[in-house]
């Protein structure tokens, strides 16, 4: 995308999305591997220590 | 190179904005409880818990064989509010030295002489009568700091104490609290160097900015997401009524600041990526 010496378009506006999709692939892959382990973690944590 | 460079803190940028964002929601949730004296719980939390223990009074009435109406004439409100000032110490002496204080007790003995002369009236000999009393005000006590404080002190208590051989709990919470402030000057060194970079176009360094601040919403945004779908509200819901009202309130707090910072920087993004257009529009005019 260059900036200097062209007229930008409306591309300039999926910049962000762009920037964004490396965090957001980090993100769901995190969550797909360790998702359900912390899940499960909480749901110990709040077991052991909630009176019901 | 020198756009790979500004690409690249723009990237380490929008990650930056968005570690501030959520970690100052976080503090602004958890920094009240750090007050000498803790915060207390809301009058909504205050409400829902007053009707959990209407709801347990009425359930160990025909037990015990007392009356609801004189156990709600001393269980007021007030002394709930008392109940949950001492909760609030005890959550505070967690938060700043890492340790479980002394654990709040509701005093029975108000309750038991009330449970004794009902008791007697409804034909109950007097020296049983002063035990069945004292039973059921220790289980109403037992119930209202269960509504107050749902967790099983002992192992909160033990569990603390542990850790706190190992670590320094109020240090940690301390640093973690101080991470927004780091993300904060991270954020203004990291568009700073992205405008030294593109010190010659200004408006160059919006289009880098405005897009980090963009990127930003969207990570901020994909991890309400992610907690909305990880399922621990119903978790605490399903765990208990009065921990998950209060648990509520507490991501209520965070969720405000951290919709309005979200706003902020959706503002942001667009502001920079329009003034970052309008000198090209109006050359090409």
């Amino acid at each position: 995308m260059s900036t200097e010496n062209r007229k930008p378009g409306k591309g300039i506006w999926l910049a962000p999305v762009l920037l964004a999709l490396p965090i957001l692939a980090a993100m769901t892959l995190i969550a797909l591997r360790f998702g359900p382990l912390i899940v499960k973690l909480i749901n110990a944590a709040v077991k052991a220590t909630v009176v019901v | 190179m020198k756009k790979v460079l500004c690409w690249l803190l723009a990237f380490l940028l929008a990650g930056t904005l968005a570690l501030f964002g959520i970690s100052f929601a976080c503090a602004r949730a958890v920094e009240p409880g750090l007050k000498e004296g803790g915060t207390p719980v809301s009058e909504g939390v205050q409400r829902v818990e007053m009707n959990l223990v209407r709801e347990k009074i009425e359930e160990l009435a025909p037990i015990y064989g007392f009356s609801a109406e004189t156990a709600m004439k001393v269980v007021t409100e007030e002394k709930l509010a008392e109940m949950n000032r001492q909760a609030a110490l005890w959550w505070n002496g967690i938060l700043v030295n890492g340790q479980a204080g002394e654990a709040p007790a509701f005093k029975t003995d108000e309750l038991a002489s009330a449970f004794a002369a009902d008791i007697v009236s409804a034909g109950g000999s007097g020296e049983d009568a002063e035990l069945l009393a004292a039973d059921a005000a220790n289980a109403v006590g037992e119930s209202i700091l269960r509504i107050v404080l749902p967790l099983r002190l002992p192992i909160v208590g033990r569990g603390l104490s542990e850790a706190a051989a190992r670590v320094d709990l109020g240090n940690i919470i301390s640093f973690l609290l101080g991470v927004r402030w780091a993300a904060l000057a991270l954020c203004a060194l990291l568009a700073g160097l992205i405008a030294l970079l593109e010190s010659r176009k200004l408006r160059e360094s919006l289009f880098y900015i405005g897009s980090a601040m963009g990127a930003a919403v969207l990570v901020t945004a994909a991890c309400l997401v992610l907690y909305a779908l990880s399922g621990v509200d119903p978790l605490i819901a399903g765990a208990s009524p009065s921990l998950s009202a209060q648990y509520g309130a507490l991501v209520n707090s965070a969720a405000i600041p951290l919709f309005l910072y979200t706003a902020l920087l959706l503002a942001g993004c667009i502001v920079c990526l329009v003034l970052f257009r309008r000198p090209h529009e109006a050359k090409a005019d």
